[in-house]
């Protein structure tokens, strides 16, 4: 089982959509998938068919560590399991700001808590767990970092994004975690965005991804019908390019889990 | 007055019978009809009568092929007349037979035969699965590794190589020369066919070793029997048709044992890594010769040529314009390469390039012809070589096309059968460059300055001047190299005459190099450079062999000379084995890069217009004129080249009219030899066959598109004006316009304006375009604000991509005689149709003095 968690150091990159999309992808392809949204906003939901704003889900949890996360937990037609970060209340109040401050202030002083509880989770041995992270710098991005194996950093072809983007950098570097930038949003037929391209290109290296999402009208479409965005747009460009990084994220599963259960057959 | 109250009379008589009848009175004249004979129906009830006159209506409308609203004279004219019909055409239209058949790739003639035989197929198949599933495989790749070992072992002993040679030789001898009875002679043939059988299974290139040594064997066994036992000739007439035919198979002898040589280890050649540091890399000037062909042909060559991958300053490309022409001079200049023209016009391409030569200065000299557009990887691919050996003095590439040449478009062969060329570049060039005999082609390919600089230049003497050139700096103990991976692509000939005049060319170019500076005198080159050389040059003399063979029957037939004495039993017993054996080892060796017969069928086609030009420049080298391929041209019509099928069409009717005397000949007066006459007959309809084929290739099939209208496939992404994404493929290429293939319907104004996108590596380049024509889930753009900019970057994402031509080869399918042979008949069978149907066409033309309108 690995964790690959989904961050980005501006809002609006496309985390979620690309948590829920690729949860499904890889549960397409014979992982067992699990997306846990680590993210106040609490949208998570909405992306596997729910209608409204989850009231079970991780923030619940943190207050009651005796509670059932798996009660909490959702799962959609394709089989992919999803864990909201929960808190919504009658009359589509958000959470009791009480509470939240005190979920802040649990998750500020253990930064392993939600690798420890996804270390409880059991999922078979190709399983994946994406965890869909509220903008970096913040409490819930870290505790998503610290839980991965992989960092997916989603990059937006913008100026903001370079701009924040070697602090992110550094800090993956300095916890050592291996991760991927994926260019998200592209559009071809913007010189900015194909200059920002080629400056991340020079900038990253192999460590950028060779699939880049293009932009498409087609996913906030998707959304708003209630549809998975690359099964009602299966010939869109951007469907095939989430395609293609999830049979690069699929083949990357199963070759780190070999590798780790090599390890672990030798270490005894 | 009057009248207007007569008017209303009829109105009112008219609808009160409208009223009895119960029709409306502006119903059809059909339905009045029926009501007069039938009772309208009660309620609920079908109107059977209205409805059996309704497809009454519509049969005779289809039968009597009327039209609606046509007079009542004309259906009782149409009644009694036959409509004048278009006379159909017999030949079938291969095009659309193939894609009816589908993918299932059975033949025409057998299709019917072979759909009876289907079941027994495929019991027959899943029987041998079944049983080959039980058997122990054999590991070919380890046996093959050991034996390579073995040998290499044995190489290393002193004196034991010649000593196996001297040793086989004596056996061969035996076997050649040892007499035995006709029954024993037939079983070895059995025996053979059988090892032959068994090997061409066996993958590797020991059991192709095996297969040539045989037919060397069972060849030499009937060269042996051919010159003792069927050169007595009764008369001296027979004599003369006798060796006729026997020194045009010494023809055939000679090149299948030099064939053998040149192609019997294909070397296989990778391309050598370049030092790490760019800065020692050496500098390329790039040629690009042209002389009267457009500027839109040449214009992607050179876009391509200039971002091959490359330091900058290294890299120089230059347009060498024969025709002094003020678009070049300009284009050359806005894009920022050079251009060189020059004031007298000797040598053409040759004697263009030499000039160059004395005009630049780098170390390396890559020369294209204008319309071979290069991949960005060309010079990395080829420039290691030369690092790699200071003695190499040029490294040729394959010429790839991709465009059908006039062969593949008329038989609808593209990509399905391997054309003329593939052989060469596939497998013959590999070959030589085992014997360090490989020679330069005259386009993409390089060369090292110095060597060719102490050759003076490019060869002016001949009119293949790079054979030529080649074959000097081999004199001098240069290297070169071949590198059987396609970097370049271009245009193959567009029309049967303009193909035909390009053979012309090289046949008598070789034909002049073999007279000036014949390979097998003059110092420098090695025995089997020798060979090499020589089989490149003689397998253009076969223009005389080929006719003797394609007329020789007649002289039997016409004559009753016996031009080969022996009798047909022992014809059978040697001849067979001898065609049967070579057969099987060309097809295993020559595999996917020629069918079995097709060779014929080129052959066949270019024989008649080789012999005049290789004859004459045999005689005297220096006679003749230099002609330049024509290409980028457009076939608007369907026509059958009568100029240039003309002297097939007599051949083919000398053949024919041979067949009929051999039918009459059977039971008259050559009553006593049968089999002799059957023998005969059998070798004029295969002559017929190829002879078809060949005329057949003549009916130049309709193109659809203007020349540069390249097939191209590649992945692109649409944008489409609502911003959302289609990831699809392009179809092809033409300059400022591309064609798409969706994955699903779209729809699509014609005329809205489009974004495409296509990919070089890691990055995007978009193009604005505006729908053309859209139907279905084909889709035509044409580009807006096209510059040479934008089109340099389309061409880097298309023909310049490293991998644009890698997969050229998984397309062509292996080699099977037998399917293959049915395939060259059924082409003959087609051009004698085609012939006939022309015949017929020309008949029309003349007597109704109209041209005849292509069937709709």
């Amino acid at each position: 089982m690995k964790t690959i968690a989904v961050v980005s150091s501006v809002g609006g990159a496309g985390r979620t959509t690309l948590s829920a999309t690729l949860a499904s992808l890889l549960m397409a392809r014979k992982h067992a998938a699990l997306a846990v949204e680590c993210d106040p906003s609490n949208v998570l939901a909405l992306y596997g068919g729910l209608r409204e704003p989850a009231r079970q889900g991780l923030a619940s949890y943190v207050l009651a560590p005796a509670g059932h996360v798996a009660e909490a937990a959702l799962q959609s037609d394709d089989g992919v399991l999803w864990l909201p970060w929960g808190g919504a209340r009658d009359g589509g109040a958000g959470p009791d700001p009480e509470q939240a401050r005190a979920v802040s202030a649990i998750l500020h002083a253990q930064p392993s808590w939600l690798r420890d509880l996804l270390a409880r989770v059991d999922l078979p041995a190709h399983g994946v767990i994406l965890v869909d992270a509220a903008t970096w710098p913040s409490v819930h991005a870290v505790q998503a970092i610290e839980a991965a194996d992989l960092v997916l950093v989603l990059v937006p072809p913008q100026p903001l994004a370079c701009a924040t983007l070697p602090r992110l950098r550094a800090e993956l570097k300095a916890r050592d975690k291996f991760s991927l930038y994926v260019a998200n949003a592209v559009s071809p037929a913007s010189q900015l965005h194909t200059d920002i391209l080629a400056l991340l290109r020079h900038a990253l290296g192999s460590e950028l991804s060779a699939y880049r999402i293009h932009a498409d009208t087609g996913i906030p479409e998707a959304l708003a019908r209630n549809q998975s965005f690359h099964l009602a747009a299966p010939h869109s460009q951007a469907a095939h390019d989430l395609q293609g990084l999830a049979s690069w994220l699929s083949s990357w599963i199963k070759q780190a889990s070999r590798a780790s259960a090599q390890v672990a057959g030798g270490a005894p | 007055m009057s009248e207007q109250a007569s008017l209303r009379g009829v109105a009112r008589i008219r609808a009160l019978v409208a009223r009895r009848l119960g029709v409306e009175p502006g119903d059809g004249m059909r339905l009045w009809l029926v009501r007069l004979v039938f009772r309208p129906p009660g309620p609920g009830q079908r109107d059977w009568a209205a409805r059996g006159s309704e497809a009454l209506a519509r049969y005779l409308h289809n039968e009597l092929a009327m039209r609606d609203g046509e007079s009542a004279g004309a259906w009782l004219t149409r009644l009694c007349f036959r409509p004048r019909r278009r006379r159909g055409h017999l030949a079938a239209d291969l095009r659309q037979a193939r894609r009816q058949r589908g993918r299932q790739g059975r033949s025409m003639l057998l299709g019917r035969i072979s759909g009876w035989l289907k079941p027994v197929y495929g019991v027959a198949g899943r029987a041998g699965r079944a049983v080959s599933s039980r058997l122990p495989s054999v590991p070919w790749q380890r046996v093959s590794d050991d034996v390579n070992q073995w040998s290499a072992a044995l190489d290393r002993m002193p004196y034991i190589k010649t000593l196996i040679l001297l040793m086989a030789l004596l056996v061969a001898l035996a076997f050649w020369t040892t007499p035995v009875p006709l029954a024993a002679q037939f079983e070895l043939f059995i025996l053979m066919c059988v090892v032959m059988a068994v090997a061409r299974r066996i993958p590797g290139r020991w059991p192709t070793m095996l297969m040539v040594s045989l037919s060397i064997l069972m060849a030499g066994r009937y060269i042996w029997w051919r010159t003792t036992q069927t050169l007595h000739f009764a008369s001296p007439i027979e004599a003369v048709f006798g060796y006729l035919l026997y020194s045009a198979e010494i023809y055939t002898w000679i090149v299948l044992l030099f064939g053998y040589v040149q192609t019997a280890w294909p070397l296989n050649r990778h391309p050598k890594p370049l030092p790490e540091d760019p800065g020692s890399w050496p500098t390329v000037d790039i040629y690009i010769p042209t002389y009267n062909e457009p500027l839109s042909v040449v214009t992607p060559t050179v876009l391509a040529a200039k971002s091959m991958d490359w330091p900058r300053d290294k890299l120089r490309v230059y347009v060498l314009d024969d025709g002094s022409r003020e678009a070049f001079q300009q284009f050359a200049a806005e894009v920022g390469v050079g251009y060189l023209t020059r004031e007298e016009h000797h040598f053409a391409k040759a004697g263009n390039i030499n000039h160059a030569l004395r005009l630049t200065s780098g170390e390396y000299i890559a020369i294209f012809d204008c319309d071979h557009i290069p991949t960005r990887s060309f010079l990395q691919t080829t420039m290691g070589e030369f690092l790699a050996d200071p003695k190499c003095s040029m490294v040729q590439t394959p010429h790839h096309f991709f465009s059908p040449d006039p062969f593949e478009r008329n038989y609808d062969t593209f990509l399905r059968i391997p054309n003329e060329g593939s052989l060469f570049y596939g497998l013959v060039q590999d070959g030589n460059d085992f014997w360090n005999a490989t020679f330069f082609c005259g386009s993409c390919a390089v060369i090292k300055r110095a060597p060719l600089e102490e050759v003076g230049g490019i060869a002016v003497e001949t009119v293949t001047e790079d054979a030529h050139t080649s074959l000097k700096m081999h004199r001098r103990g240069y290297r070169s190299a071949y590198l059987r991976i396609v970097q370049a692509a271009g245009l193959a000939t567009e029309s049967l005459s303009g193909h035909i005049g390009q053979r012309i060319r090289w046949a008598r170019g070789m034909a002049q190099i073999f007279r000036l500076d014949n390979p097998w005198t003059g110092k420098g080159l090695s025995f089997f450079q020798r060979i090499c050389y020589s089989n490149a040059m003689l397998h253009f003399f076969y223009g005389v062999p080929r006719l003797v063979f394609l007329l020789m029957p007649c002289a039997y037939l016409y004559f009753g000379l016996h031009v080969f004495n022996a009798d047909a039993v022992s014809v059978m017993a040697y001849v067979l084995p001898y065609l049967f054996i070579s057969g099987m080892a060309n097809s295993r060796i020559q595999g996917q890069y020629r069918h079995s017969f097709w060779a014929e069928v080129y052959e066949s086609v270019l024989a008649w217009y080789t012999v005049l030009p290789t004859t004459i420049a045999f005689i005297n080298p220096k006679k003749g004129k230099f002609n330049v391929t024509a290409k980028g041209g457009l076939i608007e019509r369907e026509y059958l080249d009568w100029a240039t099928s003309k002297p097939y069409v007599w051949l083919l009717a000398v053949n024919l009219a041979g067949l009929v005397v051999g039918v009459v000949r059977i039971f008259t007066t050559q009553s006593d030899e049968p089999a002799t006459v059957l023998m005969n007959m059998v070798w004029a309809l295969f002559n017929v066959a190829m002879l078809g084929a060949a005329v057949g290739v003549a009916k130049e099939a309709r193109q659809v598109r203007v020349a540069h209208h390249v097939p191209l496939h590649v992945p692109a992404t649409l944008i489409l004006p609502d911003g959302k994404t289609i990831a699809c493929h392009t179809e092809n290429y033409s300059t400022g316009g591309l064609g798409i293939v969706l994955p699903a319907q779209l729809s699509l104004e014609r005329g809205s304006t489009i974004g495409v996108t296509l990919s070089r590596g890691s990055t995007d380049y978009y193009f604005r375009a505006a729908v053309a024509r859209h139907s279905g889930l084909h889709l035509g753009l044409k580009f807006e604000d096209w510059s040479y900019e934008k089109e340099a970057q389309l061409v880097q994402c298309t023909f310049g991509r490293a991998d644009a031509w890698v997969r050229w080869e998984e397309a062509l399918v292996p080699d099977s005689p037998l399917r293959s042979f049915v395939e060259v008949v059924e082409m003959g069978y087609q051009g004698v149709l085609r012939l006939f149907d022309a015949c017929l066409d020309a008949v029309e033309a003349t007597m109704l003095r109209r041209p005849r309108q292509p069937p709709g």
